[in-house]
């Protein structure tokens, strides 16, 4: 019975455990040192993992999308502080004064301060600033002061327990309580609170909350659901900083003819990628523009996904991919099964092996018995075992595009069956190492190898594995970034 | 006289009595001690002076978590108490962030966040489902932001309340298969190992975050440490909690199998876990066409516990016992296997037509991760073995060596 267990937790350990955390003698740190993260410690810093892909390179366009949303959202707490402006009659200063003198902490200060900022504004444009009577104006209300709490009925449960308990301590407890009374407000008090409450609708804890700079996603940015009045078959992309103009985009029977007038150059080769890439990007922002979700949409991200694929352009295979995913998961038709394939082979290519074990759990039997999942679950197995013998066949039989995603990664494949080979064999015929690994011709074989440091002998063509056993672990592709092949 | 402690002190005593603290808040006798503690605790506390910002911070956790614990007991709906919990959890946790360093309720933290999740999880069964299980992410991600800016080492600082968030974090977004999600604050803790001492926490603690972690290195194929940390948390785990020890022992067996260690057929039967029976004897004795077998027929079944993957490489190790059991058996003088010898044995076991180079790609696979001390002649098709230990013990291999277990990383 090759498990033991030790019951090792008592009562008494937990409790000597807590008293030991609370009594712990710290020396304080002295008041003016905060709690600010120390940056060589506590800050979390975003790093892509080893099993996620490659994020794509900080370019300058991105650069400038950043910049673009910070400044089509400028932050409030840059503006000066009101009591700055020397034009304010007394009545109002003395009318500030009073609202922050009501703050207890920080928060609250900086709560008053945009209310406060957001009222002068307000008077300042109904030129109310000289005229109206600040004296009497109330100050605007806290956040702890608009939270419903039930104040009557906490105080009379507290008051009640207490005198339950002791009749003596009832008296002096109740008189130190803090709670501040309810008020009785009249209706127009009320109607009016209603008012200031409505205006901020959002709880003021998230005044002070960090806004993260967040990396707009490309189909995620302006969602506004407009009409579409262009009708211009060809249109290149721009990036939207602002809300788009109706007449600059396509409805949806204008992409419909724009997307078939650039299948049929593809398939023509009228048109180079970087053209096609484009006008696919642009339709895609229509759409999404426009929210059109349906098998139109199914159909553009399917073409603009095997067009990208096909050209080895992986960073917008992603993208179409993962917005497929969710069309097809609210139902709507398209090629799923194709595209269910390309998912596994991307994930397991890339080793996230979270993602593909969640995939497996969703797959369902009809999914299941579709021949390119099949395939594709095939080569996952050959994957894990190495076995390239089978992985380069399946490579071979690949359905659908699946072949050109391999492609991607073939460099990598061949490396480490390289490796396997040169340990396993002294010396092996180059011939064998061709058929195995699936290239066109022994040149092709002998070009690769070389590339990667391996020692042939010319004459006799065999690979000589033990010198090439160094080179094979250390070379260069093993490392290589996928993504910046190709990019339109 | 100072507020601070006494309130402290009531958290923990919070913690501590949680479950009776509410059955006798509602039904209150004169004698109970815990009462008279409760009121002394609560009058040092509002006797806080008047400038302390502190007070408004008591104020408003004190009068929302006594309505908590009034709605619990009078039995409203889960929902209900979830949502005042968790405004009770939110602000407990701006007191957190408040309180200076050297002063902080473990305990109590510890109970919030154990108890926001089951909380969560019993309005989920009730309620809609995803919306209050994400306000208890969201809660807890900000209690962990303030347990992660303290900067002095536990125990005594913040710092050592962090374990606790990662915990529920972990039980949440495993509930809500969002495993990529757990990657951070795993990571963080891995990052800040010297300053937490996991040694200090209860041992319940120590069991969850080994448990998890142990998972999380499953999924990722780090066989070693899954088994490292599954074991700890399979062996200081409370003999009463069934439950768990099923949980652990479940991903604790593909590790173990995966380093050569074969559970016994009474354990499988003991925990119930049947899917591994057949298996287990199907790779200890290098039956391949079982080992298939067995691995469709409990497919889904491994598929749902996310065990699928790591069951899969176990193939592998059914080689490995095949190819021993045929050295064994025809006993070579001189180290020289005959591959054809291995094609007759696998033209048995494996579904025809057999590749013959096939047999020959596995062999070289195998060689390459060290399983087998050998080399391959392909014109002769001989594999020439070591003298001393072809067949290296699995546990040598990976925890020798320190490699990835058969896990080529692209």
């Amino acid at each position: 019975f090759f498990f033991s267990s030790r019951r090792r937790h008592t009562r008494s350990a937990s409790v000597s455990w807590a008293r030991r955390c609370v009594q712990e003698t710290v020396p304080q740190p002295s008041p003016t040192t905060s709690n600010y993260a120390n940056p060589a410690l506590g800050i979390q810093v975003k790093k892509t993992g080893w099993d996620r892909p490659p994020v794509e390179k900080f370019t300058s366009s991105t650069v400038v999308k950043a910049l673009n949303h910070i400044a089509s959202n400028p932050r409030v707490d840059k503006k000066q502080d009101i009591l700055e402006d020397k034009t304010l009659p007394d009545n109002l200063r003395k009318f500030i004064l009073k609202g922050y003198a009501k703050c207890n902490t920080e928060q609250e200060k900086d709560y008053m301060k945009m209310v406060l900022r957001q009222m002068v504004e307000m008077a300042r444009s109904n030129n109310q600033i000289a005229t109206k009577n600040w004296d009497e104006t109330e100050v605007p209300t806290l956040p702890r002061e608009m939270i419903k709490t039930p104040l009557s009925t906490m105080q009379s449960l507290l008051k009640t327990q207490m005198e339950l308990a002791h009749k003596n301590a009832s008296t002096t407890v109740a008189a130190q309580l803090p709670l501040a009374p309810p008020k009785v407000l009249s209706k127009e008090e009320q109607q009016k609170r209603n008012e200031r409450k409505s205006r901020f609708t959002s709880a003021p804890e998230q005044v002070s909350k960090p806004v993260l700079i967040e990396k707009i996603a490309e189909d995620e940015e302006f969602d506004f659901g407009i009409k579409g009045t262009c009708t211009k078959l060809e249109k290149p992309y721009f990036r939207l900083s602002g809300a788009p103009d109706a007449a600059a985009v396509r409805p949806e029977e204008v992409l419909k003819s724009a997307l078939k007038m650039l299948k049929r150059k593809w398939k023509k080769k009228e048109a180079e990628y970087p053209y096609i890439c484009d006008q696919l990007r642009s339709i895609r922002q229509d759409m999404m523009v426009q929210r059109i979700k349906n098998e139109f949409a199914v159909e553009a991200y399917e073409t603009h996904a095997r067009i990208a694929l096909e050209n080895r352009d992986i960073a917008h295979f992603n993208q179409c991919q993962t917005q497929l995913d969710d069309l097809y998961n609210s139902g709507i038709k398209g090629h799923n099964e194709e595209f269910l394939a390309y998912r596994i082979l991307y994930t397991s290519l890339h080793n996230m092996q979270i993602e593909l074990a969640l995939i497996l759990k969703k797959l369902t039997m009809r999914e299941k018995q579709t021949h390119c999942v099949q395939h594709s679950l095939q080569i996952v197995r050959a994957l894990s075992d190495n076995n390239y013998r089978v992985l380069f066949q399946l490579y071979k039989q690949a359905p659908n595009m699946g072949g050109y995603l391999i492609d991607l990664f073939i460099e990598r494949l061949r490396t480490f069956a390289l490796q396997a080979i040169s340990v396993a064999y002294p010396i092996i015929d180059l011939q064998f190492v061709a058929d195995h690994l699936a290239f066109e011709s022994l040149e092709k074989c002998t070009q690769f190898i070389t590339s990667i440091g391996g020692v042939i002998n010319g004459t006799t063509k065999k690979l000589d594995c033990k010198a090439s056993i160094k080179p094979f672990r250390t070379t260069s592709v093993l490392t290589k970034k996928i993504n910046q092949d190709n990019q339109c | 006289t100072d507020g601070l402690s006494d309130g402290i002190q009531f958290l923990d005593l919070l913690a501590l009595s949680s479950g009776k603290a509410i059955s006798e808040l509602s039904a209150i006798s004169k004698t109970s001690a815990r009462i008279t503690n409760l009121r002394y605790a609560l009058s040092g506390i509002l006797g806080l002076p008047q400038e302390n910002s502190l007070t408004v911070l008591w104020n408003d956790f004190l009068s929302n978590h006594l309505l908590y614990l009034a709605q619990k007991a009078r039995g409203k709906e889960p929902t209900e108490v979830f949502a005042n919990f968790n405004q009770s959890f939110v602000y407990f946790t701006k007191l957190f962030k408040a309180m200076p360093e050297g002063r902080i309720c473990a305990q109590a933290t510890k109970w919030f966040c154990v108890e926001l999740y089951s909380l969560a999880k019993e309005a989920e069964q009730i309620g809609k489902k995803g919306t209050y299980i994400n306000e208890a992410v969201r809660s807890v991600q900000q209690l962990f932001a303030a347990c992660q800016s303290s900067t002095l080492e536990a125990p005594g600082s913040k710092l050592f309340c962090a374990i606790f968030c990662t915990n529920a974090l972990f039980k949440i977004f495993f509930s809500l298969d969002m495993i990529q999600a757990c990657q951070t604050p795993l990571k963080w803790v891995m990052q800040n190992e010297d300053k937490i001492h996991i040694e200090y926490y209860p041992m319940s603690t120590q069991v969850t975050f080994k448990y998890f972690s142990g998972r999380m290195a499953l999924y990722q194929m780090d066989i070693v440490k899954a088994e490292e940390d599954l074991q700890f948390a399979f062996q200081h785990c409370h003999k009463n909690a069934h439950k768990n020890r099923k949980l652990i022992i479940r991903y604790l067996i593909p590790a173990k199998l995966m380093l050569g260690t074969y559970p016994a057929e009474e354990l499988l039967k003991k925990f119930k876990l049947k899917e591994y029976i057949g298996i287990t004897q199907a790779v200890k004795s290098g039956n391949l066409k079982k080992f298939s077998e067995q691995l469709d027929i409990y497919e889904e079944s491994f598929i749902s516990k996310g065990v699928y993957l790591v069951m899969d490489k176990l193939r592998t190790v059914a080689y490995r016992n095949l190819f021993k059991k045929i050295v064994k058996i025809l006993s070579i003088p001189d180290n020289r296997l005959k591959i054809d010898e291995i094609d007759k044995v696998l033209a048995t076991l494996l579904p025809p037509p057999l590749d013959p180079l096939e047999t020959e790609c596995i062999l070289a696979n195998m060689i390459h991760q060290g399983l087998i001390k050998a080399y391959i002649s392909h014109e002769k098709r001989i594999m020439i073995m070591s003298k001393v230990n072809p067949f290296p013990k699995l546990r040598e291999i990976y925890i020798g060596t320190k490699k990835q277990f058969l896990n080529i990383k692209y």
